[in-house]
């Protein structure tokens, strides 16, 4: 999937300039949600008709924001701004009803022109209007129309605004350091009634009742399974240019903007581990603003219409109950995995044990990070460099949740040198949980899906019949990110579908899984 | 700092007139004394006009003549029921409740610990036998029956409701709002809890179905064997703040002044999740059903699922009107746009003005505020209804005009021109008045020997006889009479009304509004050379009608000086043998324009063709509509028929006596079926048709 991916890129570069784009921003190695920034602090919007596919071939009749004279997309575009800017947006309305943007989270915005409405000027069909704001914190934001909101949110007409910190942009959410990522995504959740849509299109309007909706789709940044693992701007999908499909390194911090636009709750899963619930609507949930001493580990993220919440997500590969990097305790690192990736958290053994323990007391700081109940790996080792010469694998567990006294539950030698831990010995814990025994049947027994690499190990790939495989060159580990709401599964009833995508956890040395990370950013400059 | 001093001396002081107050009034309750309130409240039916005027029969709570903090007259039943204030110190809350509805009903407080009244009974014995319990606390019984509630109170709001039967008694209106403060201005006896004021924020929906079963209207009926059985299938389709959904007429909610401190109280009385958001300001959230939160959250929106209650602290921005309404997009009412759970929260400026809507003319309307905060429905026959507010100054207000089915609107006077929607700047007192008028109808001039008389059609396209002029056609006898009387009809005083004259020779008799003929004060030597067509309209778009002559292809439209020839002259837009003009507000900006109605022989397409200027007066520019009439006796008329404020086309065609009128629907169709025409009105062989907004 990758290498077409990357391949799609490079037709994107070519064809950018039918899209009215005025250049396409390569931020290298980081991947960042696609979305549109301005050289100028202004954007020109067009609210106009369309249409967008859905998986089971229908087309749905919409409304929704273009960039400029752009195709109409689903969703808005994405404004990538940055703290402090004061931005001035444009609404041209190419529509046959008045249409507006409200900008929650936005305490600054204004109306400059349009025709006064309910809850804020909307532009007039054939009119405009125009709204400014400044971004004064940054964050996660929403915007959507505010005329006749319960009818053209549900058209299509919603959107993101992200507000990028004034210090480390490009690496933190927040100014919190709490916030840092290495990676981030988009995940705008949206459901829809195509009854609405067919009323709006044959241009019975008046006949809508929207206190009888009924969804039948539900949407991940505009697309449904399985068009959320598509990239971005494909060609088949002109009016659904955002993908929602995380590519992300084991040990990542991985961004999750979640953003609520339709009108129902969806418990969004992040499967794999949990997730840190940094912020909601844009707010770090923080006593002291400066680290997120509020977060919640959760589950599933309830996101409600209208809210925004900002996740951090870290695949470690625990508890899993087996090693992902085809590990035996006693294996040596897998060829190419570096010391500085292995290592998570790194500690100081503070008493002096005997290398018969049975248990090992941990104070330090860092030991407070480590798994609560779950047995997990860790490697001791005293002196110089890492890999050095000295190192002991064993695999721990609290003795009861929150003590500082680890059971050992196993031991063993990476090395022949070591074989007491003396005061002064580093111990770093890893995701390494213990191996898995596993005797793959004869291939041809098999049918193998396109994501199959023909081993389970990340990184590890093995020859497959001809025509299977292919979808995952770098033996990555997929697995669905969904709502949790099994209905929303679908799309019109057929499964697999709606409102799901597949995140897919590569290994973390690139020089193994080499895959391309190039956001789409598109600058505009009215 | 300095403001934080203030607003402690500020609230000592008011404490201190609190306390002052308690003491003047004799109250037996003070501050710092544990003790208790009692509150009567009686359940009984009442109901709510919802804005589009359906009436819903809802069970609420009155507040008779209690101890504490109710009227002392017996209150009125309310939805939701009165708020339940249980003043500062005092620890325990008493409830004795009357019950006047057609079950048996309780009280419980979720979140508060029920100290009396509280065994959950009683049981009923099912179809299938099984005991099933009815109510989580005691009831009061049908018929009036009473029962006496307690419990143990602590700082925080709550919602009280119904617990009998609570699927149908909550949503029928059973609920209400329980506050008490910690503190005199504290919430929660903490600093992030002190307010300037408090607003309680009460969200419930209805399922009118439901509603209607339960007041067993319509032949529906609730419970087993009945037209609704459950409340599985819960449709609601209003959606109340403080049991009122949103309509043009609902004011803003103040919140006090820039950097005042409000407690907003959300309370979730209805059966589904919502999330409140404001736009512009974000809030602190101090508590959660009643529990204060160590660490506040700060969000512009919240998840306040049913049966839940969150407080939350904001600091007053500027001066403004901020939405509050509800993400889930409850913001409709009956499935209209602009209604629901929404309403304006204004930070009051030190400057407000008013606006006074005024209405007038023929026909009859009502003059909404469209815009942020709303405060305006303004009906006609001159103001009724929400008809004046105020606003912070600077703030814009749009206003929209809705002429009643019979109406159309014709134009704003006052701090508006124009017909299209007004928008008013509040820099000063501002006032409105928007004149609806009747829609065009038809008419019959009729030369019976020698006595004039006109048959005013009152909207049915029949006749239907001489009288009251809803009921009945106007019938205006005599004006004028001599063979070559040509009537003609315009709003010759700005009025809004069409009123009727008599172009002869030259001279135009023109009915002031008596209908005397002929009239005082007549126009004479404008036109009268032979072969001269009157026409009428409002050349200028200054709101009067004025009068013109076609002569033979050029048009001398009045200056409104009524001298002859005046200065604006066409020179030619018509002229051929056989045209007819015909004048109307083809594009609808106010201005009459000019046309020629002319029958061609072309091939295939034969008929009446409609040339109707542009603004060139080029009639080689135009492309005619057509053809639209054709028959030899056809007479073009125009009118606004659909009431679009642009004038439409039409042909009076007298077949065997009886005169038909087929008016365009805006297709220009003209076919056998289409348009449909409307009569017969007139027919005789001396009528003359005339069009106009009667009266």
């Amino acid at each position: 999937m990758n290498r077409k991916l990357n391949n799609i890129f490079k037709y994107l570069l070519v064809s950018s300039a039918v899209l009215f784009l005025v250049a396409v921003w390569i931020i290298p190695a980081r991947a960042a949600v696609d979305g549109v920034m301005t050289s100028n602090l202004r954007y020109t919007l067009t609210a106009k008709p369309g249409y967008i596919s859905v998986p089971d071939g229908n087309s749905i009749y919409m409304w929704g924001y273009a960039v400029g004279n752009g195709n109409m997309q689903y969703p808005g575009p994405t404004l990538i701004v940055n703290q402090f800017d004061t931005i001035t947006i444009t609404l041209n309305n190419e529509l046959t009803v008045p249409v507006s943007i409200v900008f929650p989270g936005q305490t600054s915005a204004v109306a400059l022109s349009g025709s006064p409405g309910l809850l804020t000027k909307e532009a007039l069909p054939g009119g405009f209007a125009q709204y400014r704001f400044t971004a004064s914190q940054p964050g996660t934001y929403i915007y959507y129309s505010g005329t006749m909101p319960e009818l053209q949110t549900e058209m299509g007409l919603v959107g993101t605004i992200i507000v990028r910190p004034n210090s480390n942009p490009l690496t933190r959410a927040y100014s919190s350091a709490s916030s840092s990522f290495d990676r981030e995504y988009l995940y705008l959740l949206t459901e829809m009634d195509p009854a609405v849509h067919d009323l709006v299109n044959k241009g019975k309007m008046d006949q809508v009742d929207t206190t009888t909706y009924h969804p039948v789709y539900w949407f991940v940044n505009g697309r449904s399974l399985p068009d959320t693992l598509l990239p971005p701007l494909y060609p088949t999908l002109p009016n659904q240019p955002y993908s929602a499909s995380p590519q992300i390194r084991v040990g990542d911090r991985v961004l999750i903007r979640m953003v609520g636009a339709g009108r129902d709750l969806h418990p969004l899963h992040l499967h794999g581990n949990h997730h840190q619930l940094i912020a909601r609507d844009g707010r770090l949930l923080s006593t002291t603003g400066t680290t997120a001493d509020l977060a919640e580990m959760l589950f599933s993220t309830s996101v409600a219409p209208g809210q925004t919440f900002d996740s951090i997500f870290t695949w470690t590969g625990e508890n899993l109950g087996w090693d992902l990097y085809g590990h035996a305790l006693t294996d040596p690192l897998v060829s190419g995995f570096g010391a500085g990736d292995e290592v998570f958290v790194q500690t100081t053994l503070n008493g002096g044990i005997t290398g018969g323990a049975t248990q090992l007391q941990i104070n330090t700081p860092a030991a407070g990070s480590w798994p609560a109940t779950a047995a997990f790996r860790a490697i001791i080792w005293s002196g110089g460099g890492f890999p050095g010469s000295a190192r002991e694998v064993v695999r721990l567990k609290r003795t009861s949740p929150g003590s500082s006294t680890f059971n050992i539950l196993s031991r063993g030698r990476e090395d022949t040198s070591a074989s007491a831990w003396l005061d002064g010995d580093s111990i770093v814990y890893t995701d390494h949980g213990g191996p898995m025994p596993v005797l793959l049947p004869d291939q041809q027994f098999l049918t193998n899906g396109m994501f199959w690499s023909g081993s389970p190990f990340l990184g590890s790939t093995a020859p497959l019949p001809p025509g299977e495989g292919g979808f995952n060159p770098y033996n990555g580990f997929f697995f669905m990110w969904h709502s949790h709401s099994e209905k929303e599964l679908t799309s019109n009833n057929i499964f697999p579908g709606g409102m799901a995508t597949m995140a897919v956890v590569e290994h973390p040395d690139p020089a193994i899984a080499p895959f391309s990370d190039i956001p789409h950013i598109t600058i505009v400059a009215p | 700092m300095t403001n934080k001093i203030l607003m402690k001396l500020t609230l000592r002081f008011t404490l201190i007139l609190v306390l002052l107050v308690l003491i003047l009034a004799g109250s037996p309750v003070l501050t710092g004394v544990a003790s208790a309130v009692t509150y009567n409240l009686t359940a009984d039916v009442t109901t709510k006009t919802m804005p589009d005027g359906t009436i819903i029969t809802m069970w609420g709570f009155a507040c008779t003549n209690g101890t504490g903090g109710c009227p002392t007259t017996p209150g009125v039943v309310t939805v939701p029921g009165p708020q339940i204030t249980v003043p500062v110190g005092d620890t325990t809350l008493n409830i004795n409740l009357t019950n006047n509805l057609p079950e048996a009903v309780s009280i419980v407080i979720p979140g508060l610990i029920q100290t009396a009244g509280r065994s959950p009974q009683p049981f009923i014995t099912d179809t299938q036998s099984r005991a099933r319990r009815t109510s989580f606390a005691d009831v009061a019984a049908t018929g009036g029956g009473t029962q006496s509630y307690a419990w143990t109170v602590k700082p925080g709001t709550y919602l009280y409701q119904s617990g009998a039967h609570p699927q149908v008694q909550v949503q029928m209106g059973l609920y209400g709002a329980v506050v008490n403060d910690s503190d005199p201005g504290d919430a929660y006896g903490s600093a992030s809890t002190i307010y300037n004021s408090s607003v309680p924020l009460i969200f419930s929906e209805i399922d009118p179905v439901l509603h209607a079963a339960v007041a067993g209207q319509g032949g529906a009926s609730y419970g087993p064997g009945g037209t609704m059985t459950s409340t599985i299938d819960y449709f609601p389709k209003y959606f109340l703040i403080n049991g009122t959904p949103y309509s043009a007429e609902k004011p803003p909610v103040s919140l006090g002044s820039a950097g005042d401190r409000v407690i907003l109280r959300f309370l979730n009385a209805g059966l589904r999740e919502l999330v409140p958001i404001i736009n512009g300001i974000y809030m602190t959230l101090v508590a959660e059903d009643g529990n204060f939160y160590t660490n506040p959250k700060t969000q512009y929106s919240i998840m306040l699922a049913p049966g839940k209650t969150v407080d939350a602290m904001i600091t007053n921005p500027g001066a403004g009107y901020y939405p509050l309404y509800e993400r889930r997009l409850g913001t409709t009412n009956a499935g209209a746009t602009g209604g629901g759970m929404m309403l304006s929260l204004q930070v009051a400026g030190v400057t407000q003005f008013a606006l006074n809507v005024t209405t007038s003319g023929s026909g009859s309307g009502t003059v909404e505020s469209a815009s942020m905060p709303g405060g305006i429905n303004c009906s006609s026959p001159g103001a009724t209804g929400s008809c004046t507010a105020s606003y912070n100054t600077g703030t814009e207000i749009r206003l929209v005009a809705k002429p009643a089915a019979d109406s159309g609107f014709l134009k704003w006077t006052g701090a508006c021109t124009g017909a299209g929607d007004c928008v008013v700047t509040m820099n000063a007192i501002q006032s409105v008045n928007a004149v609806f008028r009747l829609k065009d109808r038809i008419g019959i001039y009729r030369d019976a020997n020698g006595s004039g008389r006109w048959y005013l059609d009152n909207g049915t396209g029949l006749f239907n006889g001489c009288g009251a002029f809803t009921a009945l056609d106007a019938c205006l006898i005599p004006f004028g009479g001599l063979a070559g009387d040509i009537p003609v009809v315009g709003d010759w005083n700005g009025s809004g009304t069409s009123r009727i004259g008599i172009y002869r020779n030259g001279a135009w008799h023109l009915d002031s509004g008596t209908h005397v003929f002929p009239v005082a004060a007549t126009v004479s030597a404008f036109g009268g050379v032979a072969g001269d067509i009157p026409v009428v309209g409002d050349w200028n778009g200054n709101g009067t009608s004025k009068i013109g002559i076609y002569r033979n292809g050029a048009w001398y439209l009045d200056d409104g000086t009524n001298t002859f020839p005046p200065i604006a002259t066409i020179a030619s837009f018509g002229g051929e043998q056989g045209d007819i003009p015909v004048t109307g507000d083809w594009n609808g900006d106010g201005i009459t324009d000019i046309g020629i109605y002319r029958y061609e022989a072309r091939q295939f397409s034969a008929g009446g063709y409609w040339y109707l200027d542009n603004g060139t007066h080029s009639l080689a520019s135009v492309t005619p509509i057509g053809p639209f009439g054709g028959l030899p006796q056809d007479i073009p008329v125009t009118g606004d028929w659909s009431n679009d404020k642009k004038t439409d086309i039409g042909i009076y065609r007298v077949v065997n006596n009886r005169a038909w009128w087929y008016l365009d629907n805006g297709s220009h169709i003209f076919n056998a079926l289409l348009p449909v025409p409307m009569g017969p009105f007139g027919g005789w062989m001396t009528d003359k048709p005339v069009t106009g907004h009667w009266y």
